[in-house]
């Protein structure tokens, strides 16, 4: 049998420290309690190495084998999962806001009203087809009308600029992000040589990646070397390991010179991801621009050049207290040509409305399809119109009414665009001859005296035009102005009723999951302060040893 | 194993929870303040679109009452015009009873002229009535004088259509009735391509002259037109110049008609003066079209060459027998085998009956007088045919006529024609009392819509009502439960985050 006194003394040495070890990371973990992303740090106790004597091992004290932070990888994962639905619905909820507010008719642009009131004006109109304040009430009521067109396309136009630069911020947002996740990555690798793990800088990765998950779609690698790589949800990589593929923008000039993002690769060079982005604020801003607002401002547009056509279709029938007939009331739209940034031939084309009262409304396409020929798409209703062959340098005549001039040059797989309805409610104006001239509308059916087309020019209120999408001719479809107008209004309201639902369950989604977080994580002063207690005893008691083998070292040199 | 609960937990779930209450809170204080239900388009998609349709039917409905109110004086004053004609016709039947009684002569007759001279200038003044400063039996021609006294007899200037107010969604009631259906006649013969430009827009004819056509690929050619050309060689210059358009004359036979040709359209028809005339505008085709371009109602006048089939628009008449009285001559004539105009002033001429058929000064009707001074031609209906009336020779609607010959009858103590006057002044009465009918079936009819559109309002608004306006006592009583919500929660919120074990170690 040996013991030595001396080796009890190394024992609560080594208490000693570790309950010192322990006390500090609490005290660590107290200082941090409000901080954002901080893991709480727990001390891991082991026995140390016995040593063997005559009558087995006796053990030797403690030791720590390493200071761990509470951490759960599958919630981090499922946080991160659900981060970029919220991004992505909280930038909608917020947009579609900005739209309720512009088509609310108790604050906003009033068209409902406005457009009520023009018809109400015609109709004291045909009731005194001569009288001069009838006639002014008239110009002044379509006026107010063709503001308020203005007003709204205007709107709809400042709100997609606004999402463009908005998304400009996103990317530098996102650039700075990664290059502080690849940065934290080199941070890491350096400071875990051994087993330990640098846990305040992975908690300071993981709340970047966190915050990264909400602005864009993460798929999250950990890699072996305790780095991580992140890439789109398609594969695209944007943090490999400490190298960071930061975001661009670039502007496209097929897509009303609105910006597309870029992200560059090893070997330098970019790719277009704007259509691979699948999630986050980022999406969420790229959907509204070229989704949600531009199907409101399309919608619009075909609303104003629907309207242009069948009024001054109408209005052109009669005659004005002057004698003309045929006056447009509305100037008609002109016809807006796209070229495809990538066209490779050489061929040019111009386009002028050439027959206003039957123009279809809606978007084509062109594509060629020889030198000679080419494919029609309509893109607003999406059906393919047929293939027509033309002789380069002369004119003819396209959907309805386009008067289309090609040149010759035209390569296959050339593309161009044609629409009379872009922009056409930001243009919406009265035509020069009726603006300047109130006699000139054209009040009269058969003579300049009757008020028999300012009856029929009322009948248009309840005349059937548009069917669900576009306009269509002759009163055959199956909503009135007003109900076109109205679809459009109730459509914003579902929209941003269903991102609010959508949003506020994934805001509960993620405050449940942060609170399970916080459970497994977080800092519980309580706990930490019961932690404290337990520690300081366990360190009173490990110097109470000392003291009683300094009593057992006296008691042992006073027998001497 | 007990679930960790942290102060961030804790302090992320108080704030939610406040947050979330009194963002409701907010909504349940706009609804008040409001007072209404829906003020964004999210708050109820459906409730929106519903709340807009009532409201733009609301708007109509206002508008529709607003119309017939503001225009209803046209109906009555219509009405109670026709009245002072029927009282006048009433008072002019008595004066030619008692003027063929035995104690009648020739002063006492010439006394009756002058009171009828009186009759007569009232029932002008009736006739070009005016409501809101326009005249009501003018047709659409408000700002003209309808009605003037010539020698012969009254001159219609007015046109042939009614005044029409919207009252009810593609709908439209008369609101006045022309002249030339209750008090007058407008044959308004049917434009032809033999009309000669002299004899269009009531007599006035075209001012020779030149205009210019444009057609829809930009071909331009000018046209000159002279005075002297009928609409035949008009329309032949416009089909030979060198541009792509087909002239002729409008499917309602009042204007003409000009159809571009070409498959290609690059740009709108377009007519217009050559500098500074007014021939294109005296054609009524000035202006421009996309597409087919129809003219203006040229209103041709009466010619002898007229065909009776080209008469009432194109429509044509029927002829078949009148009957002439003058002084002691009296007969019957027949017009079936008439084909023109000329034909019927022919058939009367030729009957021996010393008359003179013609054309009325404003080329609207047809009328007929002595070759005697001393006698008065008066032509009437034979039973229930209307041959005379609507040719405009007596009876019926053609009340100036009627109150005329009367006149001149008494002036020239023709009993004969006062007897024969008193059949016309019968089924005058009975024309005006049928006109008086149908203004008061417009009346009714006006202000049925206006009762529906009244009640429509009541009930639409009511809807609108249950729609968007806020259940005041149900938003009161969520205000109450919320701010009891928050109190709630505040103080919870107080007491749970505040102590710590800290508290109790001391």
């Amino acid at each position: 049998m040996s013991t030595n006194v001396f080796s009890v003394l190394n024992t609560a040495k080594v208490g000693l420290l570790a309950q010192q070890l322990a006390i500090e990371v609490t005290g660590n973990n107290i200082a941090n309690v409000q901080t954002e992303g901080y893991s709480r740090q727990e001390v891991n106790f082991e026995a140390m190495n016995p040593r063997s004597f005559s009558l087995g091992q006796l053990g030797t004290g403690v030791r720590v084998t390493g200071v761990e932070r509470a951490h759960d990888e599958f919630l981090f994962s499922q946080i991160l999962g659900e981060g970029d639905s919220l991004g992505q619905f909280g930038v909608r909820k917020d947009v579609f806001e900005q739209l309720e507010i512009l088509f609310s008719e108790t604050n906003g642009q009033s068209l409902n009203q406005t457009l009520g009131n023009f018809f109400g004006s015609l109709q004291d109109l045909s009731s005194n087809p001569s009288g001069l304040p009838e006639r002014s009430s008239v110009l002044a009521e379509a006026q107010n009308l063709a503001n308020t067109f203005n007003n709204l396309g205007e709107s709809l136009f400042q709100i997609q600029r606004n999402l463009d630069a908005t998304i400009d911020v996103e990317v530098t947002k996102i650039n700075t992000l990664t290059s502080e996740i690849a940065e934290l990555n080199q941070a890491i690798h350096a400071n875990e040589p051994s087993e330990f793990n640098a846990n305040d800088l992975r908690d300071r990765r993981d709340l970047k990646v966190k915050e990264l998950s909400e602005l864009i779609d993460l798929n999250y690698v950990d890699e072996m070397d305790g780095q991580i790589s992140l890439t789109l949800s398609n594969g695209t990589p944007l943090v490999l390991k400490s190298t960071a593929f930061s975001l661009s923008t670039q502007i496209n000039g097929d897509n009303k010179g609105f910006k597309d993002i870029l992200v560059s690769g090893l070997n330098g060079n970019t790719t277009n991801v704007t259509s691979l982005v699948t999630g986050g604020s980022l999406k969420g801003y790229i959907d509204m621009r070229d989704t949600e607002v531009k199907d409101v401002k399309d919608k619009l547009d075909r609303l104003a050049a629907g309207f242009i056509q069948e009024f001054n279709n109408v209005h052109q029938q009669g005659f004005g207290i002057d004698g003309t007939t045929g006056n447009n009331f509305f100037a008609p739209p002109s016809v807006t040509t796209e070229i495809n940034t990538n066209n490779t031939g050489t061929a040019t084309l111009t386009a002028t409305n050439g027959d206003p009262s039957s123009i279809s409304i809606d978007k084509y396409e062109i594509t060629f399809t020889g030198s000679n020929t080419f494919t029609l798409d309509n893109l607003t209703t999406g059906l393919n119109e047929g293939t027509f062959s033309f002789t380069s340098g002369s004119t003819f005549n396209l959907a309805g009414g386009f008067a289309v001039t090609i040149s010759s040059g035209a390569a296959v797989g050339d593309r161009f665009k044609l629409s009379v309805s872009e922009d056409a409610a930001q243009t919406m104006s009265l035509s020069s001859d009726v603006s300047s001239n109130g006699n000139k509308i054209a009040a009269g059916l058969n003579s300049s005296l009757d008020g028999n087309n300012a009856l029929n020019l009322v009948d248009l209120q309840s005349r059937l035009s548009f069917n669900s999408v576009t306009h269509v001719a002759a009163g055959s479809g199956s909503f009135t102005f007003d109900e076109f107008y109205n679809s459009i209004v109730s459509e914003i309201g579902i929209q941003s009723f269903s991102t609010q639902a959508t949003l506020n369950q994934q805001e509960g989604i993620l405050l449940q999951l942060n609170t399970r977080r916080e459970s497994i994580a977080g800092v519980s002063i309580d706990e930490e302060f019961i932690n404290m207690v337990k520690f300081q005893q366990a360190y009173n008691a490990s110097a109470r040893l000392i003291g009683v083998v300094d009593e057992l070292l006296d008691t042992v040199i006073s027998q001497v | 194993m007990v679930t960790r609960v942290t102060s961030q937990a804790q302090q992320a779930n108080s704030l939610q929870n406040i947050f979330r209450i009194t963002e409701d809170l907010f909504k349940a204080q706009q609804e008040i303040a409001t007072g209404r239900r829906i003020n964004r388009p999210s708050d109820d998609p459906a409730g929106m679109r519903d709340a807009l349709l009532l409201r733009t039917g609301v708007n109509q409905a206002n508008q529709f009452i607003r119309n017939i109110h503001n225009n209803r004086i046209f109906i009555q004053a219509g009405d109670t015009s026709l009245q002072s004609v029927d009282l006048n016709l009433i008072r002019a039947k008595e004066l030619a009873v008692s003027e063929l009684g035995g104690a009648s002569t020739a002063e006492t007759r010439s006394f009756a002229a002058s009171e009828l001279d009186q009759i007569i200038s009232q029932v002008f003044e009736t006739a070009n009535t005016k409501v809101k400063n326009q005249f009501i039996f003018a047709g659409t021609n408000f700002r003209i004088q309808p009605f003037s006294s010539a020698t012969s007899g009254a001159i219609y200037s007015g046109n042939s259509e009614t005044f029409k107010v919207g009252i009810a969604d593609n709908q439209s009631a008369d609101f006045s009735i022309p002249g030339s259906q209750v008090l007058a006649t407008d044959l308004n013969p049917r434009l032809t391509t033999s009309t000669s430009l002299s004899n269009l827009n009531g007599g006035i004819g075209v001012t020779a002259g030149s205009f210019t056509i444009s057609d829809r690929v930009g071909n331009t050619a000018t046209i000159a037109v002279n005075s002297g050309d009928t609409m035949a060689s008009v329309i032949s210059r416009i089909n030979s110049a060198s541009v792509n358009v087909t002239a002729s004359v409008n499917s309602n036979g009042n204007g003409l008609q000009i159809k571009d040709n070409n498959s290609v359209v690059t740009q709108s028809l377009t007519i217009s003066e050559v500098s500074g005339g007014s021939t294109a505008s005296e054609l009524g085709i000035l202006g421009k079209r996309d597409g087919t371009l129809t003219g203006s109602d040229l209103n041709p006048v009466l010619t002898s060459s007229t065909l009776i089939s080209d008469l009432e628009g194109g429509s044509g008449l029927t002829l078949n027998d009148i009957n002439i009285v003058n002084g002691s001559a009296s007969g019957t004539v027949t017009l079936s085998s008439a084909t023109t105009v000329g034909d019927v002033l022919t058939l009367i001429n030729n009957a021996g009956l010393n008359v003179t058929a013609s054309i009325d000064g404003a080329g609207n009707s047809l009328q007929v007088s002595s070759n005697s001074t001393s006698t008065v031609a008066v032509v009437r209906n034979i039973g229930t045919d209307e041959t005379a009336e609507s040719l405009g020779l007596g009876g019926g609607r053609n009340i100036f006529t009627t109150l005329f010959n009367l006149r001149d009858a008494f002036q020239r103590d023709d009993t004969s024609a006062i007897l024969a006057s008193l059949d016309n002044l019968d089924s005058s009465l009975a024309s005006i009392n049928n006109s008086r009918a149908v203004i008061g079936a417009s009346l009714s009819r006006v202000d049925n819509s206006d009762t529906i559109h009244e009640q429509d309002i009541v009930d639409q608004s009511e809807q609108l009502a249950k729609i968007e306006d806020a259940d005041i006592v149900k938003s009161a009583s969520d205000l109450a439960n919320l701010e009891f919500a928050l109190q709630a929660t505040l103080s919870s919120t107080a007491q749970i985050l505040q102590p710590t074990l800290l508290d109790f170690l001391r």
